[in-house]
């Protein structure tokens, strides 16, 4: 899975949990939970469903490394 | 002839609409059982009866404004009939012998198990999902809209139906306009130290599959409700010039909807729920204030409410209490701070809680108390954990 495969399963887990999320808005650089407006209840689901869907735990200790978008492709690129 | 009048989710609540009926005439329904699906500015709720009865006639139509306290479901029932009903699912109405009195509005606290709500049924319904083979995920097995999307994922839940944002915005100002006007707050705040609880749920939730991770959110939750308990005279309500205590601990949590409204139904027992326990509720609850299948008894049977504004990146919140309740607890954004250790300045993890309650009832001596049994409790999360 390329850089760009990654990022569309994202946003498509995001979708599923926001259907109103406006991804269009977001840069790949945006804190998530803020552009979106996200709650924790909401960041805590995307974790859930990225964890599942690539396979890479994503241990609560790194949460602050998933923050953007960017930056969750890369720990899913780098720990799988 | 029982009725079941149209329910008030607030004072600020005149009408509702029933947009469909989860029973059939002649149905036999057991205690909690949901059997309307009431529309109103606070989104879809689903109705409730409090003890087993039989369904006898609808009193109104479907779709309609009803004023709230108009009866809209006549039910008869009582115990022996109920034995003989229950007995014979199918049958038809059975006549009571002893006229029953009509009564107020039928409240259950249970919520009824391994089912879908009408919110789920009413989306597979309209989608032509067939519910039988769908593996909940909900509390008890329950069927989420979530389920739904997973097995229909080209299709999208619906934006909350019976939502109306100015309504909301109308409800939610009459509430806290009223709260303003009578009730005296008064506001304390204290900064919480949750490192222990933090560390303990970092090693607890290292050995758990993901999904079954346990958010900070809940060791506060599950604090404040044994606070609540302990300090009883900030669970209850006050009514007619006078606060009476609630028996049980319901925990109100203040859910801010995207689409700008805000709901606060209740977590029931919160105070007797182990981490686990309350982490399920707080997902289920959280989900269907979002997505619609909210439960009358979990509207109106708060006993004090949380709001936690630390989401939205704000270190405060003084809330403004839901009445008739005498509190709300605020929770702000869970920050790494300096702090001074046995003489060394070391990193914590600390919040800000915050209480308004009302003077009436309490005075700050007892608040400052009260906030202080919640620091105690998140210094042992083992215990505080139920056993997990």
């Amino acid at each position: 899975m390329n850089r760009n495969e990654l990022q569309s399963l994202i946003k498509t887990v995001i979708v599923d949990i926001a259907p109103d999320a406006e991804l269009d808005e977001l840069s790949p650089d945006d804190d998530m939970r803020d552009e979106l407006d996200l709650d924790s209840m909401d960041f805590f689901n995307i974790i859930i469903a990225v964890s599942k869907k690539t396979g890479v735990n994503i241990p609560e200790s790194d949460y602050a490394q998933v923050l953007t978008l960017d930056a969750m492709c890369s720990y899913v690129e780098t720990h799988r | 002839m029982k009725t079941l009048t149209m329910p008030s989710f607030g004072a600020d609540m005149e009408t509702g609409k029933v947009v469909e009926w989860c029973v059939h005439k002649g149905d036999a329904v057991k205690k909690g059982a949901t059997v309307a699906l009431i529309e109103t500015a606070k989104g879809l709720i689903d109705m409730e009866v409090f003890e087993d009865c039989i369904v006898e006639d609808f009193l109104v139509p479907l779709d309609e404004e009803i004023d709230v306290g108009r009866p809209i479901l006549g039910l008869q029932g009582n115990a022996e009939t109920e034995a003989i009903a229950l007995n014979n699912i199918e049958t038809t109405p059975v006549e009571s012998e002893q006229k029953v009195q009509q009564t107020e509005s039928m409240v259950a606290v249970k919520r009824i198990e391994g089912i879908a709500s009408p919110a789920v049924r009413l989306f597979a319904q309209k989608n032509q999902i067939a519910l039988d083979g769908i593996t909940g995920t909900g509390v008890d097995g329950a069927i989420c809209l979530a389920d739904l999307q997973r097995e229909k994922p080209e299709q999208k839940v619906p934006a909350k139906a019976g939502f109306d944002a100015d309504m909301m915005r109308k409800a939610i100002a009459a509430v806290v306009t009223k709260s303003k006007r009578d009730i005296p707050h008064y506001y304390l705040q204290l900064d919480v130290d949750l490192t222990e609880a933090e560390n303990w749920l970092i090693e607890t939730n290292a050995a758990r599959e993901v999904e079954n991770r346990i958010m900070i959110n809940v060791p506060i939750m599950a604090a404040v409700a044994k606070a609540l308990h302990k300090n009883p005279d900030f669970n209850g309500f006050y009514q007619n010039d006078r606060f009476q205590h609630a028996p049980d601990v319901h925990l109100g949590l203040a859910i801010r909807l995207r689409n700008k409204g805000l709901m606060a139904p209740a977590i029931h027992n919160a105070d007797k729920l182990s981490f686990s326990e309350l982490m399920a509720k707080f997902k289920d609850v959280v989900e269907r204030a979002k997505l619609g299948g909210l439960k009358q008894s979990e509207m109106q049977d708060a006993t004090a409410t949380l709001s936690n504004i630390g989401d939205r990146g704000s270190d405060v919140i003084f809330g403004v209490i839901f009445p008739p309740q005498v509190a709300i607890i605020g929770v702000g954004k869970v920050n790494q701070k300096a702090c001074v250790v046995q003489g060394e300045i070391v990193p914590r993890t600390v919040v800000n809680i915050s209480l308004a309650a009302d003077h009436r009832v309490t005075d700050g001596q007892m608040g400052a108390r009260f906030l202080n049994d919640i620091q105690k409790l998140l210094n042992k999360p083992a215990k505080l954990a139920g056993g997990e």
